[in-house]
């Protein structure tokens, strides 16, 4: 971008705002797969024994003891209730139907619940084997796990089975012959390949090459020494001066000093007593607070960006152009866990500023991935517990916390795909009590930090 | 320029629940009695009275605590967090056991719009968000004096 200012700047006019927040949180629903047909004979199965366990395997196990041949039941994709009974043996005189009644009296009161959502329209499936039997499978299979790559064991209700996740790289055979060798029926098992399984990282921990979004921390000795200072990395740049190194965009009071260079040292995720695993990067230019242009206010401090340039070392691995993308977005608070499958947000282009009523998105250590529509455009704004006014800023209402700062701002262009529209900087309520963010464009940005290469390469 | 809207500070949240609620003392520190025209220092004192180190995640910079005063009518006079944005960087303060930090701000015994207060029995709260509550001090009572 060029660093012409700032046509915006004749229309400007002032809010005031205030600090708020909420938290939210939501799961992810899952789906039963289709139900399979096998008709391999009975194992033996005098040596097994179901344990009892938690959850709602325990209670189908308490059900199978009580009500002869009870196989389990799930709900398909199309939302009918389906219970799987094990034919009666010939001779016998209870018949599947029966089972199902029973289930309606000795089941526990979500079951019971369930079936009476279901009314009459339940469906009996024939069941190879009963709960218990099946709890003894499992139990058995647990041996599975001497296998690399074996990632989850399961009582799959809807095919009657046990299963046996195993990651891509891992060894069916060898998965079948730990079972095998545990005395467990192979008809009784699906083996099926799964991902492994591991904790999401979130924007607070350590992430290499660093991307955009991520947490950094900071000392302020000039300030008050017995603080660390928790903020966001906004954005990777690269500056024309020094082609060769590496950059990033955060804000200008997420600094020893807010304005001026203090060279502060910034680390990701934290400070730890190696400071050579996670120093970072140095500031390098945070433009001191006056009076740009001649716009400020007297007895007041002025900038058009609560932004400044930190240089990263050289030893660092930096992801141009990269925004971390975390799991799910909602209006006051988001996720921190990056999400596995889009990692990253690309930065393809810039827009100097927001227009009212578009939808603004940003990433931050604390709120995580918040978004909604841009309320108010170049907005004087005063920084609570200083002279200092930021001048034409921009507004969103959205959700913001402590720890924000610095998060980058974009507007999405479809897939991963997105728009660099500023940084963020400080936080309020409006003047209904609504959470909104407040951030300084990037031709402010520019405008003062100089102009800066921000897509991926 | 700026309006004087009041400035409210909401809860900062721990996403991940890393953080525990230490115990902690929160005490407003203020003369019970003022001379028309003095400028005052207000502090409120957070004091770790647990046994064990306290970890305390304070939103803003400067840290966005906030002292309220009301003025004899009950009608609210001045407020710390008065007017404009709170900068949204997080600071992390480590307190060991029985050790104290005091955030203060000075009151040159005005209003919101500047101007002096009046004589008479006013009060003081202090609010400091502290790990995603907002921990109050007691109201104390002051009398300006002519």
């Amino acid at each position: 971008m060029s660093n012409t200012i700032v046509g915006r700047l004749a229309g400007r006019w002032s809010l005031a705002i205030a600090l708020a927040g909420g938290f939210t949180a939501c799961a992810e629903p899952t789906s039963p797969d289709r139900t399979p047909k096998a008709d391999a004979p009975s194992p033996d199965l005098a040596s097994t024994s179901g344990r009892a366990g938690p959850g709602l395997d325990a209670e189908f196990g308490r059900l199978a003891k009580q009500i002869p041949g009870f196989g389990g039941m799930y709900v398909d994709r199309s939302g009918k209730l389906n219970v799987y009974v094990k034919p009666p043996a010939a001779g016998a005189r209870q018949a599947p139907v029966d089972a199902v009644r029973q289930l309606r009296t000795l089941g526990s009161p979500r079951i019971q619940s369930r079936l009476g959502q279901a009314g009459a329209a339940v469906t009996t499936l024939a069941a190879k084997y009963d709960f218990s039997q099946l709890q003894a499978f499992k139990d058995k299979a647990h041996a599975a796990f001497k296998v690399k790559g074996v990632v989850y064991t399961d009582i799959d209700e809807a095919s009657n089975r046990v299963r046996v996740a195993i990651a891509p790289a891992a060894s069916q055979p060898a998965v079948e012959r730990a079972l095998a060798n545990a005395g467990v029926p192979r008809e009784a098992v699906l083996i099926s390949r799964a991902s492994p399984i591991s904790p999401l990282k979130t924007l607070q921990e350590r992430i290499r090459p660093v991307p955009g979004a991520a947490q950094i921390e900071f000392l302020a000795p000039d300030i008050d020494p017995r603080f660390v200072f928790i903020c966001t990395l906004g954005f990777n740049a690269k500056i024309p001066s020094q082609p060769n190194r590496n950059f990033f965009v955060t804000a200008s009071h997420c600094s020893d000093i807010q304005g001026g260079n203090q060279h502060t040292d910034y680390n990701q995720p934290e400070i730890r007593n190696n400071p050579a695993v996670d120093r970072i990067a140095t500031e390098f230019k945070d433009p001191g607070y006056g009076d740009p242009g001649g716009l400020c206010f007297q007895g007041f401090r002025c900038r058009l960006s609560d932004a400044l340039l930190a240089r990263y070392n050289t030893t660092t691995q930096t992801a141009q152009g990269k925004i971390a993308r975390t799991t799910f977005m909602l209006n006051r608070i988001g996720s921190i866990e990056i999400d596995p499958q889009h990692p990253r947000w690309n930065i393809v282009t810039e827009f100097g500023f927001p227009f009212l009523g578009e939808t603004a998105h940003k990433v931050g250590r604390s709120s995580g991935w918040t978004a909604g529509p841009v309320i108010a455009t170049c907005v004087d704004v005063g920084q609570t517990g200083s002279n200092i006014i930021k001048l034409c800023q921009d507004i969103v209402l959205a959700g913001v916390r402590g720890g924000d700062s610095g998060a980058p701002i974009f507007e999405q262009l479809g897939g991963n795909q997105v728009a660099l529209v500023g940084l963020l900087w400080g936080g309020g309520t409006n003047e209904f009590g609504a959470t909104v963010f407040v951030f300084s464009s990037m031709e402010n940005i520019e405008f003062e930090l100089g102009p800066l290469t921000t897509e991926v390469p | 320029v700026l309006s004087t809207l009041g400035v409210t500070l909401g809860p900062v949240a721990q996403v991940g629940g890393k953080l525990t609620v230490p115990r902690l003392a929160v005490e407003l520190i203020i003369p019970a009695r003022l001379r028309l025209g003095d400028t005052v220092e207000i502090v409120i004192r957070v004091r770790n009275d647990g046994m064990r180190p306290a970890t305390l995640e304070l939103p803003g910079r400067p840290v966005a605590f906030d002292v309220v005063i009301h003025g004899p009518d009950g009608a609210e006079v001045w407020r710390r967090l008065g007017r404009g944005a709170v900068a949204g960087a997080l600071a992390v303060l480590r307190l060991a056991p029985g050790e104290a930090y005091d955030f203060s701000v000075r009151w040159a015994g005005v209003d919101d719009e500047g101007s002096p207060v009046q004589p008479g029995r006013y009060t003081v709260r202090g609010m400091v968000p502290i790990n995603g509550q907002q921990r109050m001090t007691d109201v104390q009572a002051v009398l300006i004096e002519g």
